[in-house]
């Protein structure tokens, strides 16, 4: 794609006329081409019911949440524990990876002796990690450790390793992430070419 | 008449304790809020679930709004946040499932377009757009269904003009090709 041409095209002084070649010109119709294909694709019949829901479930979940209790921040930091240690397993389990650097997670977690959690870099063989290590009670028994041991430092009076079992689970953990944890643990994990 | 009242006096009213002025201030705002968050996550229950964060913050983080930018530039601005922020947990959360990928697919029979060939088109668009990276996505989206021009986007997104422009032409050739391959 000419860059000139798109630059036109993308300016707000198009309608003054372009005294381009004739190719210049098929390629700033081809541009115009495309932006109507697109703007065809956006036009539809909407459900306007739907705007009106918007704010009653805005005004329910507000209502609902000043009765639910209020989890201290180290409940959040051992939650982003917990979806560390996740990571690190599933690093093993589900990537096939050449740990070529060295992956190193620090998580800061409040009144906690978790300090650092940290995995050493090394070449990983094609199958040596999918199902081994799920079917390693070993590794498995000490990965449960881990994630009990972290989960035990915070103060949740019902913090079990076992709550971790479904997608619910999951998805109440990552929703006590705050912005800065999630940040950091998305940018170690694109570092590190897990996502 | 609260739907006359220009932002400024909404947002002081809401501050003094008139949660009618919010109310206002969202229907004002919703479709906007709506679309933008449809378009880059790319499905109805998705985009539901950023809005409904959106407002949250906006009703948290009102009182500290000072009107340094105008309170549309704002509401994009936490629009944008969320939206992305929601795309990093879905991701995250995918990683970590416990379900097979098929089994997180959405249904996609509630939706707010009804009509089956708008739907076609829509998720037509949807594959489209799903297809840039993220920050690409995000310009093209501002630029090309929200029509801002490049000072807006620039102060909504704190990025400079010149690297705005630059990831709008490379979205806007990866749509060329997509679009040309479906019209054959």
């Amino acid at each position: 794609m000419d860059k000139k041409i798109f630059d036109f095209f993308d300016s707000e002084g198009k309608k003054n006329g372009f005294g381009g070649s004739e190719s210049e010109q098929t390629h700033l119709r081809e541009l115009e081409s495309v932006s109507e294909s697109l703007k065809q694709l956006s036009h539809y019949k909407v459900d306007e019911k739907y705007f009106a829901t918007i704010l009653p479930k805005f005004r329910e979940h507000q209502a609902g949440k000043t009765q639910h209790f209020l989890l201290p921040k180290v409940a959040m930091s051992s939650s982003f524990a917990v979806v560390i240690v996740l990571m690190l397993m599933l690093g093993w389990q589900k990537m096939n990876i050449d740990y070529t650097n060295q992956l190193q997670i620090n998580t800061d977690i409040s009144s906690a002796n978790v300090g650092i959690l940290r995995q050493e870099s090394y070449i990983a063989p094609a199958d040596e990690y999918s199902d081994s290590i799920l079917n390693n009670d070993k590794i498995q028994t000490s990965l449960d450790k881990t994630i009990y041991s972290t989960l035990a430092v915070g103060t949740i009076s019902n913090s079990d390793y076992g709550m971790l079992k479904s997608d619910t689970d999951v998805d109440q953990v990552l929703s006590k992430l705050d912005d800065s944890e999630l940040e950091t643990l998305y940018a170690q994990l694109e570092q590190t070419k897990i996502l | 008449m609260l739907q006359e009242l220009p932002d400024y006096d909404l947002v002081q009213n809401f501050l003094k304790g008139d949660e009618l002025s919010f109310n206002e201030m969202v229907r004002r705002y919703q479709a906007k809020i709506y679309w933008h968050a449809r378009r880059m996550t790319g499905n109805h229950f998705d985009a539901d679930e950023v809005v409904q964060e959106v407002l949250e913050v906006l009703y948290t983080k009102l009182r500290g709004f000072n009107f340094q930018s105008s309170l549309y530039t704002w509401i994009y601005r936490v629009t944008i946040t969320r939206s992305l922020n929601f795309i990093k947990r879905q991701k995250l959360k995918r990683l970590i499932s416990f379900d097979s990928p098929e089994n997180n697919q959405l249904a996609t029979d509630d939706d707010i377009v009804k009509n089956i060939e708008d739907k076609e088109k829509l998720k037509k668009l949807d594959s489209i757009l799903q297809t840039l990276p993220q920050k690409q996505r995000e310009v093209f989206i501002l630029r090309h269904f929200e029509e801002m021009s490049y000072e807006e986007i620039s102060q909504i997104t704190g990025k400079s003009i010149g690297g705005l422009k630059a990831n709008y032409f490379h979205a806007f050739e990866k749509v060329s090709k997509l679009i040309g391959k479906e019209n054959g």
